[in-house]
């Protein structure tokens, strides 16, 4: 038994994230933000290049035929340093739906080019249509209801709109979806590919947390008043280790979600929506502490943290929110534990771990 | 990453399941506070024993089965899942004992096979009335003298008093030296003139711990462990086994859980309320079964644990308060009952208190938080 990721994954992921502090973060991030719609990415190339996208892609379409444990530390990697590319949707989802459920030709056209970074792919999961690099994507999953879909844009029609994070260059989709465009019918498998989707947001999420933790920590030990290091105000650093604790129990919670959906464990979709509730905590918290310990120099255009802060809020909301997830796992667990045979007790040893 | 036991744990795991399911005794020992409750107790410690499987993490030589940190939790998982009874050696079973191996003589490691059978109890006699928090102000003198120490002072808050027949103690045997320097860390025996305890009655009734009074004690020398003026060293290595208490596993807060999810009124199960409240709580307790999983794989490969592994105490003491907080308030009026009211509901204002407890024994969660701003996020120390 081994909770801990491989010597090859960990360091393919430092790698990546070595990569991504030299070619991605703020400066690039402010360029995507205020090229908006019209921006062409020169990050994609890069990421094509390192071998990302073709991760989970099977071998034989010329992929590494991995799973999302492999990209987990990657994911994060991906929010730290703010990469605004449909990486989620590129990288995890689309080579899992149609790597499953895509007809041979689907398959032949759409994996191999994932793979090599010529497709760009996004996900429309949300009923509102809404959906992050929608009128760049070259090929869309659309869930709608309990059906999954293979969108090409002939087939979409999309309204752009700004989003709080303009370098996601969100749009609203209308598909229209039939007969030619069904993967699959099956609940299970858009409930499966939902909990894809938001283990893997939620690893882009704990990212993000870490990274708003970090600036701040940075901004406290540098930012002196009352002729001190503002990190040395006890109620300061409380609240910082709160965020660390979140962060960690939400990072704990992403990797087993990761290994739960790729080895389709029963406890998957709980363990997905687990993790995503517990990540959006984790950002939650981190933005709202990074925020506020940065006084007034937070809220400034001219300052990176709102970078970090609105990409947070951004997929706080993405593949489910705190309130979706934690009220659908509270009623499966009540379900569970009050199901007739269930036994009951008082409650017994409570606090006595002295 | 791959969360199968293997071969040789699924065998353990599965001759301690067995072994568990026919000797768990089927009714609740009586409260170990009494004295048909200490003797029940002891005497499932004595089988446990005999099964070889009271200190399953200690090494084959000292009578444990040798097991890493990731194998024993296999055990402690299915201890709790089977609602084995209360361990009454904790003290010296998780704390004494591995200190002991670390740091003490041959002769002091001769104290290590009556922790397994519970023939002697410890308790610990580390704070004192003006050293809570604060505990390397401890004021507790010991005079140090050709081959005795003589010991006045006052300890406080001592749990498994009663029944205890050691007490490992801090004392200042070197007044002049900086404040962490000047401690000692001695085993005192219970029956040594001059110890006395003074129970303490709780706001619950309970008397679970007590004051402890120590005039003109002489203890030999050689019942100082790891050198003269080193004690604060060995003392912060026992701490570092207390915050890991072993029963504290996810299996039991999963029980606390499902025991409240109990109360919750028939009509209130699709309360989306509670639902949320429930997720949250699921939610919480998975997230500490996973801090754990990875800070156990992480000692088990022998590599230095990772920040999550200074965080679980300040989570599971938490997390157990809310999840009780909100069983009082799915019972409302039912709580306040002390007994005698609705089947699962007695003394849960107890278990309440208890678990508020936590927050404060073992390292308040205030010096926990400051410890994880400090050490893992290297902020500067407080003026």
């Amino acid at each position: 038994m081994r909770f801990s990721f491989s010597d090859d994954q960990t360091e393919y992921a430092a790698f990546l994230a070595d990569l991504l502090g030299t070619v991605a973060g703020p400066g690039y991030l402010r360029a995507a933000w205020s090229a908006g719609h019209a921006y062409e990415s020169t990050l994609w190339p890069k990421l094509a290049e390192s071998g990302l996208f073709g991760v989970c892609v099977p071998e034989e379409e010329g992929g590494a035929g991995g799973t999302l444990v492999d990209l987990a530390l990657c994911l994060e990697a991906c929010g730290y340093h703010g990469v605004p590319e449909p990486v989620v949707e590129t990288a995890v989802l689309a080579p899992h739906v149609i790597g499953e459920f895509g007809s041979e030709a689907e398959r032949k056209k759409w994996l191999r080019a994932i793979a090599e970074g010529e497709a760009v792919a996004s996900a429309s999961f949300d009923p509102s249509g809404i959906t992050p690099d929608g009128t760049r994507a070259d090929v869309v999953v659309v869930k709608s209801g309990e059906e999954l879909h293979l969108v090409t844009p002939d087939r979409a029609s999309w309204q752009p709109l700004d989003g709080v994070d303009l370098s996601r260059r969100l749009a609203r989709g209308t598909f229209a979806a039939g007969e030619a465009t069904l993967l699959t019918a099956d609940p299970a498998a858009a409930a499966r590919a939902s909990g894809l989707g938001a283990a893997a947001t939620a690893c882009v999420l704990v990212g993000v947390a870490q990274r708003l933790a970090d600036m701040t920590r940075e901004y406290v030990i540098e930012r002196r008043q009352f002729g001190r290091a503002l990190g040395t105000f006890q109620i300061l650093k409380h609240r910082l280790a709160n965020v660390a604790i979140q962060t960690e129990a939400a990072r704990s919670l992403a990797w087993y979600a990761c290994y739960a959906v790729a080895h389709r464990a029963a406890d998957a979709p709980l363990a997905a929506a687990r993790a995503k509730a517990a990540a959006n905590r984790a950002s939650e918290l981190a933005g709202s502490a990074a925020l506020q310990l940065h006084g007034g120099i937070g809220f400034t255009w001219e300052h990176d943290l709102h970078l970090w802060l609105q990409r947070g809020k951004a997929l706080e909301g993405a593949f489910g929110s705190t309130l979706e997830h934690r009220t659908a796992v509270g009623g499966m667990v009540i379900e569970q534990l009050a199901s007739p045979g269930a036994p009951v007790h008082g409650i017994e040893h409570a606090g006595t771990t002295r | 990453m791959d969360l199968r036991l293997s071969g040789e744990l699924l065998s353990f795991r599965d001759e301690v399941r067995t072994w568990l399911r026919d000797n768990v005794p089927e009714r609740p020992l009586a409260p170990v506070t009494t004295e048909r409750g200490f003797a029940e107790h002891r005497e499932w410690e004595r089988r446990l024993a005999a099964a070889g499987l009271a200190a399953v993490h200690w090494p084959v030589e000292h009578g444990g089965r040798g097991l890493d940190a990731l194998s024993a939790s296999v055990f402690y998982d299915e201890y709790v899942r089977a609602g084995a009874p209360d361990r009454l050696g904790r003290l010296g079973l998780g704390l004494v004992g591995p200190t002991l191996m670390e740091w003490g003589t041959p002769r002091q490691r001769e104290l290590l096979p009556a922790m397994l059978t519970c023939d002697d109890i410890w308790c610990q006699g580390f704070s004192e009335p003006d050293a809570g928090s604060d505990l390397a102000s401890l004021r507790t003198r010991g005079e140090v003298g050709t081959d005795s120490i003589r010991i006045n002072g006052q300890k406080v808050w001592t749990s498994h008093f009663r029944f205890a027949t050691w007490i490992f103690a801090l004392v200042r045997t070197d007044p002049e030296a900086p404040k962490h320097r000047g401690i000692s860390y001695v085993l005192i025996p219970c029956d040594t003139p001059g110890v006395e305890f003074r129970p303490i009655r709780q706001m619950n009734d309970d008397a679970e711990f007590a004051e402890l009074f120590l005039t003109d004690v002489e203890v030999p020398l050689e019942n100082v462990v790891g050198g003269l003026g080193n004690g604060w060293k060995v003392a912060m290595s026992t701490l570092t086994h207390e915050r890991s208490s072993n029963l504290n596993t996810a299996a039991h807060f999963h029980r606390v859980l499902r025991d409240a999810v109990a109360l919750i009124p028939e009509a209130r199960r699709n309360d989306s309320l509670v639902r949320y409240e429930v997720g949250r709580f699921h939610e919480e307790i998975e997230a500490y079964r996973f801090m754990t999983l990875r800070t156990l794989t992480e000692v088990s490969k022998g590599e230095k644990p990772g920040p999550q592994a200074s965080m679980g105490k300040v989570w599971w003491s938490e997390l157990q308060t809310r999840i009780l907080e909100f069983a009082l308030s799915m019972l409302a009026s039912e709580a306040e009952v002390r007994s005698g009211g609705l089947p699962g509901a007695t003394n849960l204002f107890k278990h309440y208190w208890m678990s508020r407890a936590s927050h404060i024994y073992a390292g308040s969660n205030e010096i926990q938080r400051n410890i994880i701003a400090e050490r893992v996020l290297g902020l500067p120390r407080s003026a």
